[in-house]
């Protein structure tokens, strides 16, 4: 890829900072975490039993936070991915992390079918789904850790 | 690859922030040429050389095995 048509270095920590920031949201949304909000601010709505009712208000505001949570995920990984290094040696790293990445993804991509090959309560042919969908978001996951360990934590370690 | 960036550091009283800064790349990338675990591009070692006014082959040295 041209390096003219990644983004400047600076994006990077950004996307990363946005990327966190929307599986949080996600995570807030998914756990109905809205809800406790709505304890706070109205409280004199809860139930004798301690329950609390939805609100009208609940789902569609529950929605804009899930729809801007995704979407920060989304540019924030696009922002990581797409922008330019701030030099020579985090090219390497970003290199060596994805090689590391690839062979893993590899490893554990074999396990896995061979799991569901001899053990597995399901047929391969089901399980395929699953090994596909492990191995892919595996690879982004291992492929950002890696290089965040490396070109961050493990420099910062070793001084 | 052998290197005598610490030394000529040490010298100029510099820290490898400020090398880096000077050369205009990241801090990791000065921490792990300085200990040889990564071998830097000609560009980066004559900017390098460049910064404590020797010529490359004073700073760098290949070891047997490179």
């Amino acid at each position: 890829m041209k390096s003219t048509m990644l983004l400047p270095s600076q994006f990077k920590i950004n996307g990363l900072w946005m990327s966190l920031t929307g599986l949080l949201g996600m995570w807030f949304v998914a756990a109905g975490g809205l809800i406790n909000v709505f304890r706070i601010l109205v409280p004199e709505n809860t139930w004798p039993d301690g329950s609390y009712p939805y609100p009208p208000t609940f789902m569609p505001i529950n929605s804009v936070i899930g729809h801007i949570s995704v979407a920060l995920l989304i540019v924030g990984l696009v922002f990581f991915f797409f922008s330019k290094e701030k030099d020579e040696y985090l090219y390497h790293v970003r290199l060596e992390a994805l090689q590391f990445a690839v062979i893993w993804q590899l490893a554990a991509t074999v396990l896995m079918a061979l799991y569901f090959s001899f053990f597995g309560t399901i047929p391969l042919e089901s399980g395929l789904p699953i090994i596909i969908t492990a191995s892919a978001v595996g690879f982004w996951a291992l492929f950002t850790l890696r290089y965040c360990y490396v070109a961050y934590l493990k420099s910062r370690q070793e001084n | 690859m052998k290197n005598t960036i610490r030394v000529e550091r040490a010298i100029l009283d510099i820290t490898q922030a400020e090398l880096a800064e000077r050369v205009n790349v990241s801090r990791q990338a000065i921490n792990n040429v300085e200990k040889g675990k990564y071998v830097p591009s000609t560009i980066l070692a004559i900017k390098i050389a460049g910064i404590f006014g020797k010529a490359v082959e004073e700073i760098f040295e290949i070891e047997e095995g490179d």
